[in-house]
């Protein structure tokens, strides 16, 4: 069933609104068939009731059930592979040189969905860097989808979801059987923590970051405020602190203060040390 | 150990199996809800730590469907040789993701696919769980049975 | 061109994982049983990557696997076991005798391509990454 175009509208406008998410003129198949699927878990008749009633009630949480079925997108574990691999062989070791007085250690998960890449993380260092066993790590998953962050802090997963790029070694380490699906071990869970943060709206206050993961989600906003977001993780970040992005994204051109740095295949953005 | 297998998973083995294979979502139906077209089921037997077999069944219709999708073919250029391998794949992934929910360690048959339903068998007893899907207006029935094993079969009488 | 060995006495789970592949750009040959999969690795040029089944009459997937990691004209070959078996223990069984990765069954096509990522076999996407294991996109 095809939804009308101004309901297409109504919905790209009410994510703009809340999330400043650009969602373009071509989405319609996106809108409809998330939409749908929403319809289907409501028990709604249509994705056009859907909407006739977020016109009618003014109803919030439906607002936020639209706005987290038009957001989600899937996820996978060490996605893209690359980046991880920059991590373990480079950003890590330079960051524990650099904090070995202190020893802690802070990483930031910014766009995190329903956690495998924050989950990715902390396997990494458990599996790879036994030496942090001791120090204070602050490994922080945020998104503004209460619903990914509620699926993420429980640490269960489906068989589709656990296939989806996690090696076969760390499956079997840190994983047991939940039912038909499966969990993440508890030592795993314990070191991690996840809350809900919508990017556009004022940050709550945070240590700052060795490192901060802002992957594939600065594509869904405008350049405005790609900039605001970019300047304020320039600002939540250590001196010599590390951003890394999607594959396809770049912060060239949008914000001073960061320096391109290429480990492998992956480029990472060091924040500047000459300009604060 | 019944418990261990509840329909809840049963119906989240299939929507997944059916959502990755068949690229078009399931949906669950009601265990009241009843429609037409029974006649194609997919066994495989279980035999270990516990014994019994998971039956698939549905229509002709659906599984020439589900043939079409995984064989990527016309419907009209199926024969019964890939209607059979498509459906006795779908039970081997359901099965064997049912079975791993269920004691260890057990091993599971290879499929084997007939024509019809478990219930125009009347020698087969009912099935421990039964959980049924809509799958295009066709019904989807994935049923489980469990026998005794033979320690606790020596109680009873043939 | 990569070239993979697709292992699986179902032809439907060939003609889904080779159409997966074929769309990843790999050049592909598929055997039905262990012995035929054995006949193939003597008489084809190397394969970068077998996905291998697990249970199949005659030789199981995990024989063939151990058999193939006996040869050492075989070993720079990645190997992903390909099955419904999803058994911690299994897991471990299948990594022991010469599996790289594993994959459980039901999969999607993308979770192939990371499972390909992960194991450094080289392939080349087309456009968009939601396809599934079905035919129709």
């Amino acid at each position: 069933m095809t939804l009308a175009p101004k309901d297409v509208s109504y919905v790209r406008e009410l994510v703009f609104d809340r999330s400043a998410i650009v969602l373009g003129e071509d989405k319609q198949y996106l809108v409809e068939s998330r939409i749908t699927m929403l319809a289907r878990d409501l028990g709604l008749g249509s994705a056009e009731e859907v909407i006739a009633r977020l016109k009618r009630d003014g109803d919030r949480t439906l607002e936020e059930r639209v706005i987290e079925a038009m957001t989600t997108n899937e996820t996978s574990w060490f996605r893209d592979v690359h980046p991880f691999n920059a991590l373990k062989s480079v950003i890590i070791p330079e960051a524990m040189e650099r904090n070995a007085a202190k020893r802690s250690l802070a990483i930031w998960s910014a766009a995190c969905s329903t956690g495998q890449e924050l989950y990715s993380v902390a396997m990494m260092l458990d599996s790879d860097f036994p030496e942090l066993s001791s120090w204070k790590l602050d490994l922080v998953g945020t998104d503004i989808s209460r619903k990914a962050v509620e699926k993420a802090q429980s640490g269960l997963f489906t068989g589709l979801e656990i296939n989806r790029g996690l090696p076969a070694t760390m499956l079997v380490r840190y994983f047991v059987r939940d039912g038909s699906g499966y969990r993440i071990r508890d030592d795993i869970r314990n070191k991690v923590r996840f809350g809900v943060l919508n990017l556009i709206e004022p940050w709550p206050p945070m240590p700052l970051f060795d490192v901060i993961l802002l992957r594939n989600v600065l594509i869904y906003f405008d350049m405005d405020t790609r900039r605001r977001i970019l300047g304020l993780a320039k600002q939540q970040l250590v001196q010599g602190g590390v951003l890394i992005l999607g594959g396809a994204e770049s912060v060239l051109s949008l914000v001073d203060g960061f320096v391109p740095v290429t480990i492998g295949t992956t480029t990472v953005y060091h924040k500047d040390k000459e300009n604060v | 150990m019944a418990t261990l297998l509840t329909a809840d998973m049963i119906s989240e083995i299939t929507l997944e199996t059916w959502e990755a294979i068949l690229a078009e979502a399931g949906s669950r139906l009601s265990p009241k809800a009843s429609r037409p077209g029974e006649e194609i089921t997919g066994y495989v037997d279980i035999a270990g730590a516990w014994r019994g077999n998971i039956g698939l069944t549905c229509s002709l219709a659906a599984a020439k469907h589900a043939a079409s999708i995984m064989f990527d073919m016309d419907e009209s250029e199926l024969g019964q040789s890939e209607i059979n391998d498509a459906i006795g794949e779908l039970v081997n992934i359901v099965g064997g993701n049912i079975k791993a929910l269920l004691p260890a360690p057990a091993e599971m048959s290879i499929p084997h696919v007939i024509e019809g339903s478990p219930v125009d068998d009347p020698d087969r007893p009912p099935p421990l769980r039964e959980v049924r899907f809509e799958w295009l207006d066709e019904l989807v029935i994935v049923r489980v049975w469990m026998m005794p094993t033979d320690e606790e079969s020596s109680d009873e009488d043939a | 061109m990569t070239r993979a060995l697709v292992v699986d006495d179902s032809r439907a789970m060939r003609s889904i994982l080779t159409r997966i592949l074929s769309s990843l750009g790999m050049e592909v040959v598929e055997a039905e049983d262990g012995q035929s999969a054995l006949a193939k690795l003597q008489q084809f040029p190397p394969f970068d990557v077998a996905l291998v089944d697990w249970h199949m009459p005659g030789m199981t997937g995990l024989e063939l696997i151990s058999d193939m990691h006996r040869q050492p004209k075989w070993r720079s070959m990645a190997i992903m076991m390909v099955t419904t078996e999803s058994d911690q223990s299994q897991i471990v069984r299948a990594l022991n005798a010469g599996a790289h990765e594993y994959l459980v069954k039901p999969f999607t096509a993308d979770a192939v391509a990371e499972k390909l990522l992960l194991l450094g076999v080289k392939f080349s996407k087309g456009n968009g990454s939601e396809s599934t294991m079905g035919g129709n996109n």
